[in-house]
C-alpha cells in the first residue's frame, strides 16, 4: 500500500468506455449465443465435469458400449466422504436426458436428447449413490472381478482388490441416478434446454 | 479484492471526492489525501484513498470479474476434490475436467495480471473474452453460464477501460500516456462533467464532509453508472438464471484462489499412478502362468490340492482376477439348466490367490428377492432385483454355495463339493437342471453372455 501511496502522484485514472465496451461485447455475445445455439442443436460437443454435490440424472433409455462398475468414494462439499458406485461407459447414448444441478441457491434443470436424437457421451464416468432402472440388459458380463483389472473403459479402473463388474454393452431403461460426480470427455446435447426449479421426472 | 462490487457505495462515505477522483489529474489526486490528512487524522482515510486510487488507475472491476469467473469455472469440476484430505479418493478428471480447470486458471491469471500490469489490458481483456467463450463447450457449459458471463463481461470491461485524460509532464514515463489520446476524443456524456465540476469539487474537499448535500448530485449521477457496470454480469446472469443470488456464493471464494491454483496439479496425477501400478502385479503373475499349464502350476503352490486326490481341478478363465472385497449374493431361488461342476479353480487376487468352486450352466435365473451385497472400505453396496436372468455359457465361481433342494440343505465348499454334489444329484454330476431355494453364494464371480435384470436398484450406504 505504501508503494501506491508514494506513487499516487503519477497514477493515471481511467474508466470503462461504453463504445469500446460494445465493440467487443457485441461480437463476443454473438459468438457465445451462436455456440449455445449450435450446442442446443447437437452440432457441438461439450465437456461436462461436475462434482461435489448430489444431483439427479434421469433418462428413459441408456445404451452403452464398454461398461464398468465398481465401488469408490467421493468427498462432498460439506466435508464428509460419500461412498459411491462408479459407472464408466466408453460410449453412451441417453434418450430424454434430464439433469438437475444446484448452482448456489438456484436449481438448474438441463434437458436434452428429447427430440428423437439421443444425447451421446464419450468416456462417461458417473459416481452415483443410488441407481435404479426398470430393466437392464448386459452382454458379456463379468461380475465379481477385481476392480483394478477392469478393461472395458480404458483409463478407468477401481482400487485393486475391490469388487468390480464389466460388460461389453449395456441397456438400462428408465434410469434414475443420484449422482455425486459426472465427467465425460464429450457430450453432445441435441435439443438442449435449461430450466429453473422443479426436478426431473 | 475484499470488497465486492455491491459494497462500493457504503464503503465510501465521501461522495464529494468521487467526481474529482474520476477525471482528476494526478496533481489534484496527490492533493486529496493530504487535505484529508489535515482535517481528519484517522489512519483509515488515506489508506482508503490510496486503495481507491489504485483501483481507479487500472481495470480493477474487469480483472475482478475475470478472477471470479475463473474461480467459478474451477469450482464446478473441482469442488468435490477440494476437501478430500487424507481420504483415499477415487477421482476421475477426464480431459473435460482438465480443460475446465485450465480455462479457469488462465482466466484468474488474466484477471490478476490486469491489475498488476494494466498496460497490457487489451491483450488480457481479449484473452478473457475468448477464454470465456471457449469455456462454454469446454467446461460444463461455461460453468453453467455463470463463469462464461463473468469472463466475457470482465474481459470486455478491461478491454474498454481507458485512461481518462492526458496527464501532465510528470506522468510522461507511464506507458499509458500514449493511450490517453483516444480518450480525449471520446465525445460521450461524462466527459464534460468533470471539467465543470472541478472548481466546485475543490471547495467541499477542503471543507470536509460537512456539506455533502451540495455536491452529491453529480456524484450520484455517476455512481449508478459505475454500479451498472459492476452489476452487469449479475444482470446478465439473472436474465439466464432467474435469480441474481447465484453469484453471491462466489463472493467468498477469492481466499482459496492460491490454494486452488496449487491444488490443481495434485489431484490429476494421483489417479494415474494407482491404476497403473495395481494391474501390473495382478496380470503379470497369474496371467502369465495360468494359460500355459493351467492345472499343474496352480496345484503345486497349494498344499491342500496334493493331499486330497479326490479334488477335481479346473482352470480359471485366463486373465480373470477375483475381487477380495467381501461379497454375497442371496436369492430366494435359483434355477440352473445344463448345470455342471467343473472343479476347484485357483483364481488370482490382488493380494494372492483364492480357491473357488467353478460351476458352469446354460442359464441361471435368480429370483425371489435377489440381493447382492458388497462390503469394502466400510461401505456397503446393495444391489437388489426381483429377478436376475443370466444366460449364454454362464460360469460361476464361489468360495461357498449353500442352498436347499427340497428338504435337503447343503453348504458346498471346495473341499466337500464332490461328496455333497453326489448326495444332492446322485451319480449324475453334470449337465442337469437344478432348482435350489434359499441360495447364498459367497465371493461370487459370474461370467455370462448376457444378463437381464428387472427392477434393478443399486444403493450405497
Amino acid at each position: 500500500m505504501s508503494a501506491e501511496h508514494t506513487s499516487s502522484g503519477s497514477l493515471i485514472l481511467g474508466r470503462v468506455r461504453w463504445k469500446r465496451l460494445a465493440v467487443i461485447l457485441v461480437p463476443a455475445g454473438v459468438i457465445a449465443f451462436g455456440l449455445i445455439g449450435l450446442t442446443a442443436q447437437g452440432a457441438i460437443a461439450s465437456n461436462i465435469s461436475v462434482s461435489g454435490q448430489q444431483f439427479l440424472v434421469t433418462s428413459t433409455q441408456l445404451k452403452g458400449t464398454g461398461f464398468e462398475q465398481f465401488g469408490g468414494q467421493v468427498s462432498s462439499s460439506s466435508g464428509g466422504t460419500q461412498p459411491v458406485v462408479v459407472s464408466g461407459i466408453g460410449s453412451a447414448t441417453l434418450s430424454n436426458l434430464c439433469q438437475s444441478v444446484s448452482v448456489g441457491p438456484v436449481t438448474m434443470r438441463l434437458t436434452a436428447g428429447g427430440d428423437g436424437t439421443p444425447v451421446s457421451a464419450d468416456n462417461l464416468v458417473v459416481d452415483a449413490s443410488q441407481l435404479n432402472g426398470s430393466t437392464a440388459t448386459f452382454h458379456n458380463i463379468s461380475i465379481g472381478q477385481d476392480a483394478g483389472t477392469l478393461t472395458e473403459v480404458p483409463g478407468t479402473e477401481g482400487a485393486s482388490g475391490g469388487f468390480g463388474e464389466q460388460a461389453d454393452s449395456i441397456t438400462i431403461n428408465n434410469l434414475v441416478q443420484h449422482t455425486w460426480m459426472t465427467t465425460a470427455g464429450t457430450f453432445t446435447l441435441p435439443d438442449l434446454s435449461v430450466g429453473f426449479g422443479g426436478t426431473c421426472p | 479484492m475484499a470488497s465486492g462490487p455491491g459494497s462500493e457505495p457504503p464503503a465510501r462515505p465521501e461522495p464529494p471526492t468521487a467526481p474529482g477522483e474520476r477525471g482528476r489529474l494526478s496533481g489534484t489526486l496527490r492533493r486529496l489525501p493530504w487535505g484529508h490528512h489535515a482535517t481528519q487524522p484517522g489512519e483509515s482515510r488515506p489508506l482508503a484513498e490510496s486503495w481507491r486510487a489504485w483501483r481507479r488507475s487500472r481495470p480493477f472491476w474487469g480483472g475482478l470479474l475475470l478472477v471470479l469467473g475463473g474461480l467459478e469455472l474451477m469450482v464446478v469440476p473441482l469442488s468435490g476434490v477440494l476437501s478430500h484430505g487424507a481420504v483415499k479418493l477415487v477421482i476421475y478428471i477426464g480431459i473435460g475436467g482438465v480443460f475446465g480447470v485450465l480455462i479457469g486458471v488462465l482466466l484468474a491469471v488474466c484477471g490478476v495480471l490486469l491489475c498488476v500490469n494494466p498496460a497490457h489490458r487489451v491483450f488480457y481483456g481479449i484473452a478473457g473474452v475468448v477464454l470465456g467463450i471457449l469455456s462454454f463447450p469446454a467446461s460444463n457449459l461455461g460453468g453453467f453460464f455463470i463463469g462464461m458471463l463473468l469472463a466475457i463481461t470482465g474481459g470486455s470491461m478491461a478491454f474498454a477501460w481507458t485512461p481518462v485524460e492526458q496527464p501532465p509532464a510528470t506522468a510522461a514515463p507511464e506507458p499509458e500516456a500514449s493511450d490517453a489520446g483516444p480518450g480525449e476524443a471520446e465525445p460521450s456524456g461524462p466527459e464534460p462533467s468533470p471539467v465543470s465540476v472541478e472548481p466546485a469539487d475543490n471547495g467541499p474537499a477542503d471543507n470536509g464532509p460537512a456539506d455533502n448535500g451540495n455536491v452529491a448530485t453529480p456524484a450520484q449521477a455517476r455512481l449508478p453508472r459505475m454500479m451498472a457496470i459492476a452489476a452487469m454480469p449479475l444482470v446478465m446472469a439473472a436474465g439466464l438464471l432467474g435469480s441474481p443470488g447465484a453469484s453471491a456464493s462466489q463472493a467468498s471464494s477469492p481466499q482459496t484462489c492460491i490454494l486452488w491454483v496449487i491444488c490443481i496439479p495434485s489431484p490429476s496425477p494421483s489417479p494415474t499412478p494407482s491404476p497403473s501400478v495395481s494391474p501390473s502385479p495382478g496380470s503379470l503373475l497369474p496371467g502369465g502362468i495360468l494359460p500355459g499349464g493351467s492345472p499343474s502350476p496352480s496345484a503345486s503352490p497349494n498344499p491342500s490340492a496334493s493331499p486330497n486326490p479326490k479334488q477335481k481341478r479346473a482352470s480359471a478363465t485366463p486373465g480373470l482376477v477375483a475381487a477380495t472385497a467381501t461379497s454375497v449374493i442371496k436369492a430366494g431361488s435359483a434355477d440352473l439348466t445344463d448345470f455342471a461342476y467343473q472343479g476347484a479353480a485357483t483364481l488370482p487376487t490382488a493380494t494372492g490367490s483364492v480357491q473357488e468352486m467353478k460351476f458352469t450352466a446354460g442359464s441361471l435365473t435368480l429370483s425371489g428377492g435377489v440381493t447382492a451385497t458388497v462390503t469394502q472400505d466400510g461401505a456397503t453396496t446393495t444391489t437388489t432385483s426381483p429377478a436376475l436372468d443370466f444366460s449364454g455359457s454362464v460360469v460361476l465361481y464361489a468360495t461357498q454355495l449353500s442352498g436347499c433342494e427340497g428338504p435337503l440343505c447343503v453348504t458346498l465348499t471346495p473341499t466337500n463339493v464332490l461328496t455333497l454334489l453326489l448326495k444332492l444329484l446322485g451319480p449324475v454330476t453334470s449337465h442337469v437342471s437344478l432348482t435350489l431355494t434359499s441360495v447364498t453364494t459367497d465371493q461370487p464371480l459370474v461370467e455370462a453372455g448376457s444378463l437381464q435384470a428387472s427392477g434393478l436398484g443399486i444403493s450405497v450406504g
